[in-house]
């Protein structure tokens, strides 16, 4: 009796959240299988539940759940997982082959109209591809179109296109569409919105007109992810890539380079732990101030277990992230939480679960009823420069010790094709300090973006009412970290042909990506509106300038033979082109903007070789702007093989004025300029040398400016030397991993196929002089800079052509 | 009853005592655990779901599909494919069955927007598709429910359907619309071809074995109807409208049950193919990673402590009830409940022993 009684009171402590929310069960017949894919309320109160077998059941919810009754409001689904009333007796779901209207027009309580909206995407037969369905609060519906699964077959006879290379992997999109969001306008036209998916198991708009899906676990899921879904983004799940017209032509998309797809990659903007999540169901935002102190955030039942996380959001760097908890675990839970539906203003909420077919049974809705006693637990968690700052639904007892009581370490999951991470590169962190006494701040030793931060909070952590958290657990996924406050703010403004970049108000660059033959950078200012760069051949007669290589083009990447094409002029016979594709994201009015974006390299024939994704910074301070260029080339289609040549890879070409030579005949009288590399060697002899830096100064316009360019140590050269420089008297510099060596350079480089090099690069423009300037330790602090955070990635498989040959040799 | 088309149907007919199972729609109104629902006249039973082919010819009745193909197996441990292949099943998407009791069950096709085949004395055998009732359990790799009963009607050659004379099969692909239930609860199904609009209602025909179709357009065309091998009797035509009744041109019985296949000696590889088809791939991994459930690897020969059971050391006995009786012993750090129970052929659980056996 003793022990009975001890384990009532622990089962009661260690549901805190449940001493304040009550569990009932809603009733159905007992031969009804209530698998629901779909819940929701019309606005007469009545609640519809779209079943797996096909019926789509209504009922009014009163005081009693036990005596729910239910009516029969259509039949014949496949499958339903999404649902949406838009008039009483009027309903849209997504079933398996088919966006279908469904209308009682004779109001009868029956439907009798089943209208097919849409059935522009594909299905391979496969059991694993449902979709899901939501409003996009403008008349239109965005829908979640699931993947197959390798645990099922597919068709001899599909709908829509079939494709072989979509059917390969694990989870998978063989046909048309599979693994994408898409948009449906209120005549049925559908129109690809994003893609990236595995099984988005439930699709959502919040007040604010932001897209949400959450994700099952799986393959290139690490944890399980909820996506701020962004159109034309790419959210990690490669197979869908099969039906993105633009990532075609880099072959086929589980083969794609790990980078490549890390950095097209639209980061979830939460990592729900593995500790509290399996899969995601469907997000929900709590719009009542009824159910408690959470209104505004987002809960999502876990698909494989009997437990509702709860999700704080906020926008940091222009992107959303947050942190999860458990909101509510429950034995008294039914396993494998879908949906949730809620009435206006209401106190209760409704959960739907289903499990048949892949979990011991156990299906229909619950209905969760706040009791009015607040739980103890975290209220609100957003990001500091040096932490999190927490505030809580109750006044802790002692707020003084609450460090004492507080343990924050981090981890990192794996993105890859396995199901699913363990934590890795894990970290404890040290709480430097707390400050506060009703929001908290935590001060953390260090904090660094692309890890998920875990606190803990001891159970011994008490409200002033004496209570304990349970399930004192949270998880921030820091994707980005806040920014310094900015007194040079940089802004972008994206026209169709061009991004320009201003910094404090004041314009610096722009980025042409359209109609050059490869993305320029042209024209640039230095603080003080000094003009940094030759205009020709961009823009002609420009006084005092000569005419000579035209290929120089402001800022320009390319190298004279990359796997037989030549990318360093455009005006060749075997010149070679380098296309935009897309601007994966930009960030702007912080301290520095960003531009990342994706360009394929085709060859004169128009074939594409190989893509790279360059994400390029821009700021500034009192005397200088700088600009930084990440560059990775994927060697998507073939190796990329840079051969030994002089002219690369990445080349800016100076104001005339900079430069150290004149020459009457080509119209420059007279010039202005000096130069000095990082190992003192000045003037004309710092072409052909190694250098950390190339410093070109001097005055343009009469006014002291010059430019400063950075290899960063940690660019591969093949000599495991500094860089090698091609820094023309006339104004050329350029970085050149690939110099012949008789030249004293690295030599020819090969980027194997499936494999990606990065190389990074800053350009500093100054005003003032090499003084004012202080190039040594802007060189010093660049040095330290880490990379952009990349994913940690299970190796390349390699290609099934090349792995499959040699075994049969 | 005469038999017109298919002499010998008449003397199947005579050896089929079929009982018909399944009749919980007409008396519920909604569908229930039972996996042999059907329908009834008065309550036709409208069902979209996967559907068998039945031997279809694609290239004439299913042009408007596109075509799968083999893919390479793949290996999710490793990342890398194999030179095997995994081969398509038989199966038809976007289909929609419908039962209207004894006398009639039928498939129309929305992708190809016509009636591919109708039967008798049954329908579709869901337990392919819905599992299990008690255990919600799936039942194999494919998802297609069976057809039991006696079809007596298949679709051949082109679409049968012809407008002012000329073939719809010319007219492109035809885009479905949806269907309406009249009062009679009886599908009309609407759809697209050219500039016209169709409707077609499929009824049981005036005896047994035929079908009734009605079609109607909109724009007061000259409708048709041309079908190979296909016995037809035109009961109306007139602009815009045509109804007719067709006679069987099939025979052909399905049992409601697939035979079981016997293993008869344990194998690994047996074991493997069970481990995927079982669906014990959602949840224990090969390679050591964590998932609902622990990991094969190594796991043959380790320790094993439990939540309320005694240490012990993973063995043959232990696998064996893990699988008939998970709920029996829950390892410590996982989730009570997860695993359905699985019932076995002996040989299968020896199968899934000696390829546990062998993830070391």
């Amino acid at each position: 009796m003793k022990t009975l009684l001890y384990l009532s009171i622990t089962l009661t402590a260690s549901l805190a959240s449940a001493a304040s929310y009550t569990i009932e069960n809603i009733a159905f017949p007992k031969d009804m299988p209530a698998e629901v894919g779909g819940l929701a309320f019309d606005k007469q109160g009545y609640l519809y539940a779209c079943l797996r077998r096909g019926d789509v059941v209504v009922t009014k919810p009163g005081q009693d759940p036990e005596s729910t009754k239910w009516k029969v409001f259509a039949t014949g689904l496949h499958n339903p997982m999404g649902m949406i009333l838009l008039a009483p007796g009027h309903i849209l779901v997504s079933q398996m082959a088919e966006l279908t209207e469904i209308i009682d027009s004779d109001k009868d309580g029956k439907a009798d109209q089943y209208n097919n909206i849409s059935t522009q995407f594909g299905i391979s037969g496969n059991y694993h591809e449902t979709n899901a369905l939501c409003q996009d609060g403008k008349g239109g519906y965005y829908m979640a179109l699931g993947t197959a699964s390798h645990n099922g077959p597919t068709f001899f006879n599909t709908r829509a296109t079939y494709s072989k290379d979509g059917r390969r992997g694990r989870n998978f999109s063989s046909n048309l569409l599979r693994g994408w969001v898409v948009h449906v306008d209120k005549n049925g036209k559908l129109t690809p919105f994003a893609s990236g998916f595995r099984m988005h198991n439930g699709i959502s708009t919040s007040p604010d007109g932001e897209l949400w899906c959450g994700d099952n676990q799986g393959d290139w899921r690490g944890g399980s992810p909820i996506y701020n879904v962004r159109a034309n983004s790419f959210n990690g799940h490669p197979s869908s890539l099969e039906w993105d017209s633009d990532m075609k032509q880099f072959g086929t998309p589980l083969f794609l380079p790990r980078i490549l797809l890390d950095d097209l990659h639209n980061q979830p903007a939460v990592q729900i732990s593995r500790k509290t999540m399996y899969s995601c169901g469907e997000p929900f935002i709590i719009q009542s101030e009824n159910f408690g102190p959470f209104l505004g955030q987002m809960l999502v039942p876990d698909e494989n277990g009997r437990r509702i996380n709860r999700v704080m959001l906020e926008k940091v760097d222009g992107a959303w992230q947050g942190a999860s908890t458990v909101f509510l675990s429950s034995n008294k839970l039914r396993a494998a939480g879908v949906r949730i539906a809620m009435e206006a203003a209401s106190k209760s909420l409704y959960y739907a679960s289903t499990a048949r077919g892949w979990q011991r049974p156990d299906e229909g809705i619950q209905r969760i009823t706040f009791n009015g006693k607040v739980p103890f637990h975290v209220k609100a968690c957003t990001l500091t420069p040096d932490g999190f700052k927490l505030t809580f639904t109750e006044a802790l007892k002692n707020p003084t010790n609450i460090g004492q009581k507080t343990t924050i370490s981090s981890y990192r999951y794996e993105y890859g094709y396995r199901y699913g991470s363990s934590e890795k590169d894990k970290k404890n962190h040290k709480i430097s300090k707390v400050t506060g006494s009703s929001s908290f701040e935590f001060h953390l030793d260090h904090l660094e973006a692309g890890r998920i931060y875990e606190i803990n909070f001891s159970s011994d952590l008490l409200s002033s009412r004496g209570e304990s958290m349970n399930n004192g657990l949270l998880h921030y996924t820091v994707n980005r970290l806040q920014r310094p406050p900015a007194k040079f703010p940089a802004t972008l403004t994206e026209t169709g042909e061009k991004i320009e970049i201003k910094i404090a108000g004041k314009s610096f660059a722009q980025y042409h990506f359209s109609k050059l033959g490869q993305p320029i950078i042209w024209p640039i200012q230095a603080p003080g509106g000094i003009s940094m760069l030759r205009d020709y051949p961009l823009k002609q007669n420009t006084p005092g300038e000569a005419n000579d290589h035209p290929h120089h083009r402001g800022i320009f990447i390319g190298h004279q033979e990359m796997s037989r094409a030549d990318f360093w002029h455009y005006q060749h016979k075997n010149s070679g082109t380098v296309e935009h594709i897309k601007v994966i994201e930009s960030r702007s009015g912080e301290d520095r903007a960003l531009i990342k974006t994706l360009n394929a390299w085709k060859n004169s024939q128009g074939k594409t070789i190989g893509a790279d994704t360059r994400t390029m910074t821009f700021g500034g301070d009192e005397i200088a702007r700088f600009l930084d260029i990440e560059i990775n080339m994927h060697a998507t289609n073939q190796d990329l093989v840079f051969n030994e040549f002089k002219d690369g890879f990445i080349g800016i070409r100076t104001h005339p004025d900079l430069r150290l030579t004149a020459k009457p005949k080509l119209g420059v009288k007279k010039v202005f300029g000096q130069s000095r590399n990082s190992e003192g060697i000045q003037g004309k002899s710092v072409w052909g040398k190694r250098a950390d830096w190339v410093h070109y100064y001097g005055t343009i316009d009469d006014k002291k400016a010059g430019i400063a360019f950075f290899s960063h140590p940690k660019n591969i050269t093949a000599k495991k030397e500094k860089a090698w420089w091609h820094a023309r008297d006339y104004g050329l510099i350029a970085a050149n991993p690939f110099a012949p060596k008789k030249l004293g350079g690295d030599g020819k480089y090969t980027v194997k196929k499936g494999q990606t090099l990065t190389l990074r690069y800053r350009f500093v423009f100054h005003k003032g002089s090499v003084e004012d300037v202080n190039i040594e330790q802007r060189y010093a602090e660049y040095a330290k800079e880490p990379l952009s955070p990349t994913s940690i990635m299970p190796p390349h498989p390699g290609y099934p052509e090349d792995y499959l040959s040699q075994k049969s040799k | 009853m005469k038999c017109l088309a298919l002499p010998h149907l008449c003397v199947l007919f005579g050896f089929l005592a079929v009982n018909v199972p399944g009749k919980d729609y007409p008396s519920k109104g909604y569908l229930t655990f039972d996996n042999l629902p059907m329908g009834s006249e008065e309550k036709p039973l409208v069902l979209r779901t996967f559907v068998p082919t039945i031997g279809l010819s694609a290239s004439d009745v299913l042009p408007n599909h596109s075509t799968g193909a083999a893919s390479p197996k793949y290996s999710a441990r490793s990342g890398k494919e194999a030179s095997k292949q995994t081969p398509p099943i038989h199966g038809i998407p976007a289909a929609i069955a419908v039962n209207m009791g004894k006398t009639l069950s039928y498939v129309w096709d929305t992708t190809e927007c016509r009636l591919l085949y109708a039967w008798r004395d049954g329908f579709l055998n869901m337990k392919n598709y819905w599992g299990d009732p008690t255990s919600g359990r799936r039942r194999g790799f494919g998802y297609v429910p069976n057809l039991y009963g006696f079809v007596f009607y298949k679709a051949v050659g082109p679409h049968p359907v012809e407008i002012n004379g000329q073939s719809l099969s010319s007219l492109g692909t035809p885009a479905y619309l949806g269907f309406t239930l009249g009062h009679d609860r009886i599908p009309t199904y609407k759809y697209k071809a050219g500039n016209s609009q169709i409707t077609i209602k499929v009824e049981p025909g005036p005896s047994t074995q035929t079908l009734k179709l009605s079609f109607a357009s909109t724009e007061q065309e000259k409708l048709g109807f041309k079908s190979p091998n296909t016995q037809v009797q035109v009961l109306k035509s007139s602009p815009g409208l045509l109804h007719l009744v067709i006679r069987p041109n099939a025979g052909e019985n399905f049992l409601s049950e697939e035979k079981k296949v016997e293993i008869k000696k344990p194998t690994k590889d047996i074991g493997e193919g069970l481990y995927t088809t079982l669906g014990c791939i959602a949840c224990h991994s090969l390679d050591g990673g964590k998932n609902h459930g622990p990991t094969l690897k190594g796991s043959y020969g380790a320790k094993r402590e439990f939540q309320q059971a005694e240490p012990l050391v993973v063995d043959e006995d232990y696998i064996r009830e893990s699988i008939e009786k998970p709920m029996a012993k829950t390892v410590k750090g996982y989730t009570s409940g997860m695993m359905p129970p699985y019932q076995l052929q002996k040989a299968e659980y020896d199968s899934l022993i000696l390829f546990i056996k062998s993830v070391r």
